[in-house]
């Protein structure tokens, strides 16, 4: 049977008296990149659509919505996470008595609670850990599949990040398809970014770049950059190649092969590390263009984050990833170097416009994904509230 | 078979760094070695079943928006709105993994299930089970224990004729094509990169009367006695007067290559005279399968791990390729507990006690013998 769409599921949620507690795990880390920026993402939208039907929780503290919207604001959890260790921002206990309406328990990745409210729900971010193990550490892939069974079995919906990650938890696991939904990452800058990185040069001077972003880890392919400049070493005369991100983990699998030493040394080649939200943003704007060359992805936010500050990008059609580029990106064969360089020669030969860009990006929003989530919700209304 | 399917793509759990192309022709197929596992299943399906539309995809799971089926379509002339490709997927159990819009099919060759016991939540941990989306199984046995489909339900299977087996066998002898390198000179990076060769120090020098038993190894199987077996041996053996070489064949090999640096680690650790045992233990590796008739000129008897779950394969293959295979003796039981990406796993399973490995030593001469005589044209002959 095929259901109507909620034409506004907010309003609809709002009509059946349910509360949503939204669980801040990920979001008192001091630095917030990948899942951490998508629960960002989405409390920031259900505070802006939901402000009287959402609560916060961290274990089983309730914690105060301001401090929330503190911390959404600041983009980061340091002081959320000092906040609630001293008390000040713990507003009471996850309620052990019923209430009027029905409780809501939203998980933006792994449920460290299962079955503490009336209706549940989690995001699954990827199955890599499932399909690519080798580019994981054995504990975190243990970590995940250990919990994944269980989050969706306690789960009455589950929330994906894209088509992609919907269709493997389908095929790998059998999830009833009427019970996965797919939301994509929306992107958002805070207001003040753009002035900051006007004044925030790039890397290289003037000296035309190309980014780089993402930890340094095997799943990122690096390595196949790597392989293209030793091929084409011409790339490197014209703009430098800027890699930024954190170092990750097994090194070995992604270590600069010792023939482009040189070039590093000679300032081609820029290794930045890790780069807080408002220098990865001024990095961005900056770039000539930017390459994602990722095996795997649940998503690809760093993709619409490079086309929604107007950068074009050139990216590994790889799992999920044409889903967060659309038609502006210039794809290559995440295996190849041969067709990573042609499409970077490609894409220096058809430049798309920085609006096309920026308009592709602008149809993502978190907002876009909570009313999809809230309209899968509410097509089970009869069933769940 | 599949006469409406416009492709049939190919997969097995690969070392990435070796493949440079998504999507590519079988005949530009380079495997690191064809004498075991699922590289070699994979190359004797090929050439029973050969086709122009065979192709070989490294990382199938890739494959997922109409944009990375694209070169999928390019490659083999289908197209989404045609009929699905099939995707034929070889390989261990736990390592299954599934080619979006195509028709997922898994040629299965562990034929006995690993006896594992484990605490482990992940989804595929006990290797029984099959990603849900798998529709067909194909066994090389009909007595073959088959996993079913995540999510319960059994799958269609279908057995495959005996002698796909040795499909691939029968060409030429060829100079090249095997690699041989003792434990002391082996480096898991170089055997990665490629050619190794059988030109070294250890290997000239290990002449005289102990004669070489080929050990496969299977590092998808992470129950496997033979590291554990190695240990024994060198503890027990003379290295100035060894009884016996052991040529460990490490097969299904998916980036754990460096296991073997693993296992010189732990015997340099606890192997007294430990430079000595490890220059009279070598790794194997036939890469092109005109290498057989030396290999077995040097090593005509193997000793093979009874509760490997692909033991029964690896028998009939090594048979069929005119060794001697020999099932190791498991009277002393013992239970394997390791670290995984699955979570820690344990094994049931045995080996032979140093009784056993006396006895089996003092028949290898016998046994040896047995292997080097012609045979009718299921054995030896086949190959050479």
């Amino acid at each position: 049977m095929v259901r109507k769409p909620v034409p506004d599921p907010a309003a609809a949620f709002a009509r059946t008296g349910a509360t949503i507690y939204f669980d801040l795990s990920p979001l008192h880390e001091a630095h917030w990149t990948g899942i951490p920026v998508v629960a960002a993402g989405l409390a920031g939208a259900l505070l802006a659509g939901l402000p009287e039907q959402t609560r916060f929780f961290l274990g089983y503290d309730l914690v105060e919505t301001d401090a929330v919207a503190d911390a959404l604001r600041r983009n980061t959890g340091l002081f959320l996470d000092r906040a609630i260790q001293q008390g000040h921002a713990v507003a009471g206990r996850l309620p052990l008595t019923r209430g009027a309406g029905k409780r809501v328990g939203f998980f933006p990745s792994v449920k460290p609670l299962r079955r503490a409210f009336d209706i549940e729900l989690s995001v699954f971010h990827d199955l890599s850990t499932l399909t690519l193990p080798q580019m994981h550490l054995p504990g975190n892939v243990v970590y995940h599949a250990d919990s994944m069974l269980a989050d969706l079995a306690s789960n009455d919906l589950t929330v994906t990040v894209s088509e992609a990650t919907r269709a493997d938890l389908i095929a790998y696991l059998g999830v009833d398809p009427a019970r996965v939904v797919a939301a994509p990452n929306g992107v958002r800058w805070p207001d003040w970014y753009a002035a900051e990185a006007a004044n925030l040069g790039g890397p290289a001077g003037s000296e035309p770049y190309v980014l780089i972003l993402g930890t340094r880890e095997p799943r990122k392919n690096i390595l196949k950059i790597f392989e293209m400049l030793e091929r084409f070493p011409a790339l490197l005369e014209g703009r430098r190649f800027v890699f930024a991100g954190k170092m990750g983990w097994l090194a070995d699998l992604h270590a600069l092969p010792a023939s482009l030493e040189a070039e590093v040394a000679r300032g081609r080649i820029l290794f930045t590390g890790f780069v807080d939200e408002v220098t990865k943003y001024a990095l961005l704007r900056h770039a000539e263009a930017t390459l994602y060359p990722s095996i795997f992805e649940g998503f690809g936010l760093p993709v619409l984050e490079s086309l929604s500050v107007g950068t074009p990008c050139v990216a590994s059609w790889s799992s999920a990833i044409p889903e967060a580029g659309g038609a502006v990106c210039e794809y290559f064969d995440p295996l190849d170097a041969v067709d990573l360089h042609r499409a970077i020669m490609a894409l220096a030969a058809r430049r798309p416009p920085a609006e096309a860009c920026r308009q592709h990006a602008a149809g993502f929003t978190w907002e876009a994904a909570l009313g999809l989530i809230l309209g899968s919700l509410m097509k089970e209304e009869s069933v769940l509230f | 078979m599949w006469t409406d399917a416009p492709a049939i793509v190919l997969s097995c759990p690969v070392t990435l760094r070796r493949h440079h192309a998504a999507v590519l022709p079988i005949s530009q197929l380079a495997l690191p070695q064809c004498l075991l596992g699922a590289e070699a299943q994979l190359q004797a399906f090929v050439a029973a079943a050969p086709a122009p539309r065979l192709f070989f995809a490294p990382l199938p799971e890739m494959f997922c928006h109409a944009r990375s089926l694209a070169p999928v379509w390019d490659a083999t002339g289908a197209s989404a709105a045609g009929p699905a490709p099939v995707h034929l997927r070889f390989g261990a159990v736990r390592a299954v993994r599934v080619m979006r819009a195509a028709r997922n099919h898994v040629v299965l060759a562990e034929g006995r299930p690993a006896p594992v016991v484990t605490p482990s939540r992940h989804p595929f941990a006990s290797g029984a089970v099959v990603p849900h989306a798998v529709e067909r199984l194909f066994t090389w046995d009909a007595a073959a224990l088959l996993p079913t489909r995540f999510g319960g339900g059994a799958v269609p299977a279908t057995v495959l004729p005996d002698d796909m087996v040795a499909a691939d066998l029968g060409g030429a002898a060829t100079r090249d094509g095997l690699d041989l390198v003792s434990l002391r000179a082996f480096s898991a990076a170089a055997f990665a990169a490629g050619e190794v060769g059988e030109d070294s120090a250890d290997l000239r020098a290990a002449g005289g009367a102990a004669p070489f038993v080929l050990v496969p190894w299977n590092l998808a199987h992470p129950g496997s006695i033979v590291p554990r077996l190695v240990q024994r041996l060198l503890h027990v053996q003379q290295a100035a007067a060894p009884v016996v070489r052991l040529v460990l064949l490490p097969f299904n090999e998916c980036g754990q290559i460096g296991e073997v640096d693993g296992l010189v680690r732990l015997i340099r650790k606890h192997v007294a005279d430990a430079e000595a045992g490890l220059a009279g233990v070598f790794v194997g590796r036939v890469r092109r399968l005109g290498a057989l008739p030396r290999l077995r000129a040097r090593a005509p008897v193997a000793w093979l791990d009874v509760h490997d779950p692909e033991h029964d394969w690896s028998t009939r293959r090594l048979r069929a390729c005119g060794f001697e295979p020999v099932a190791l003796p498991a009277d002393e039981t013992l239970t394997i507990h390791i670290e995984t990406g699955f979570g820690l796993l344990s094994f049931a399973t045995g080996m032979p006690s140093l009784r056993a490995l006396r006895a089996l030593l003092e028949q290898l001469p016998t046994v040896a013998r047995a292997a080097v005589r012609p045979r009718g044209k299921a054995g030896r002959a086949r190959g050479a």
